[in-house]
């Protein structure tokens, strides 16, 4: 059971930890990665999972599965990592476990604790904070920029952009939607506000667009900030920098929203 | 009170009953670590049971919150109870680079140790039956 305390470290901090323990920077090839931890990894064409995890209680030996049709090597790598938080996070470690395909890369705060607690590991695993600072340095983020993270670091694109938004020293936040619902945000410490998820993307943005099928070459600039945010405080015409991009598959959106300006 | 003197509430025992006591044991005689242990080789953690308890429990003022449009206070306070419990219950805060070194200083090599199978997310009745076989394979190759 995870309920980890105000006292406890973060997900995060175990991740890190655990590069350092095992003196790399990267988690580079996730098969020599898993023999490290006594982990062996196994693709299996399971119905309703998209990782598990069986585990020798109390020993560095264990298997992780990993659903042999996802699409995207990031996501698989994602996944991984979720299992290996399972695996190395306290109070997780003593059961096996499955996660379901709804639980992986998802911030929802809906989610079990345990999972929430697994994806931030498995991000930090995989995205690690410091070295995200080193690569992205100084440059406006942009989704080009977290493409860019994300085949450097061989995620999908949903983290890399999440760990972009951490990093930055913008007023960033991210936003998923999916089939024209927005189904999550997350904001940086800097972005003060807030998205209404399970709202309707609002017809005034780039990603409405994106969903309505309309072809935008620049699926960027400036919309009227109360298009995504949820304040009763913005002033009238205060607007927000939005880039959008749609992953047709998924039928989804992710957006980044910058204030380049305070309201 | 000794289980002696709790036996004099329960009806007498039948055949039956003293048979099972002699192959499984007496209940009375089942300690909490003990019946851990036991759940524990049926796959079943009493954090697990607990952390289930709670999200049915939220679940449940979900509901009944949509329903009524108010907040059940009796199961409010259930699920403060059901935190309260697993605060308490809560490993001890170490460090995480201390918690990570004792990870790879495990020592156990046992060779009883049985590898485990319980689903955090769903009940094992969810999983289709090519799934469970899927897991079942991934334990036997544990056990080899």
């Amino acid at each position: 059971m995870i309920h980890l305390s105000k006292l406890a470290p973060s997900p995060e901090a175990y991740a890190r930890s655990l590069l350092s323990q095992l003196k790399l920077r990267r988690i580079g090839d996730i098969n020599s990665f898993a023999a490290l931890l006594g982990l062996r990894i196994k693709e299996v064409d399971s119905d309703s999972f998209e990782g598990a995890l069986v585990r020798m209680p109390e020993q560095l030996k264990g298997i992780v599965a990993i659903r042999h049709d996802i699409r995207e090597e990031g996501r698989k790598r994602f996944t991984f990592c979720h299992e290996v938080g399972h695996f190395i996070l306290p109070g997780h470690g003593t059961t096996a476990c499955i996660c379901l395909p709804e639980q992986m890369e998802s911030w929802r705060t809906s989610i079990p604790e345990q999972e929430l607690a697994a994806n931030l590991f498995a991000a930090e695993l995989l995205l690690p904070y410091k070295e995200i600072e080193l690569f992205i340095g100084k440059r406006d983020l942009t989704i080009g920029l977290a493409q860019k993270v994300s085949t450097e670091f061989q995620s999908s694109l949903t983290s890399g952009t999440l760990k972009c938004v951490e990093v930055t020293d913008e007023k960033c936040a991210v936003v998923f939607s999916v089939a024209g619902l927005i189904k999550w945000f997350r904001r940086n410490e800097r972005f003060g506000y807030f998205v209404g998820v399970n709202k309707r993307v609002c017809a005034d943005t780039y990603a409405s667009q994106l969903f309505a099928g309309l072809k935008v070459e620049e699926p960027f600039g400036s919309v009227p900030a109360d298009a995504w945010l949820d304040s009763e405080e913005l002033p009238s015409g205060a607007r927000i920098w939005e880039e959008s991009i749609l992953l047709p598959y998924y039928n989804s959106t992710i957006t980044i929203l910058t204030i380049h300006k305070e309201f | 009170m000794s289980n002696k003197e709790a036996d004099k509430k329960f009806p007498p025992k039948t055949a039956n009953d003293e048979l099972f006591d002699a192959i499984f044991g007496r209940d009375e005689d089942i300690a909490e670590k003990l019946g851990e242990e036991i759940m524990d080789s049926y796959g079943v953690s009493s954090e697990h049971l607990v952390e289930s308890l709670k999200l049915e429990i939220q679940k449940r003022i979900k509901e009944s919150r949509d329903e009524t449009g108010a907040m059940p206070a009796e199961l409010v306070a259930m699920l403060n109870n059901v935190r309260a419990y697993q605060k308490e219950k809560e490993p001890k805060a170490v460090s995480a680079d201390e918690w990570i070194s004792q990870i790879f200083n495990v020592s156990s090599t046992s060779s009883t140790v049985q590898p485990v199978y319980n689903l955090r997310t769903r009940d094992v009745g969810m999983l289709s039956e090519k799934d469970k076989k899927i897991l079942n394979e991934m334990i036997a190759e544990l056990e080899e």
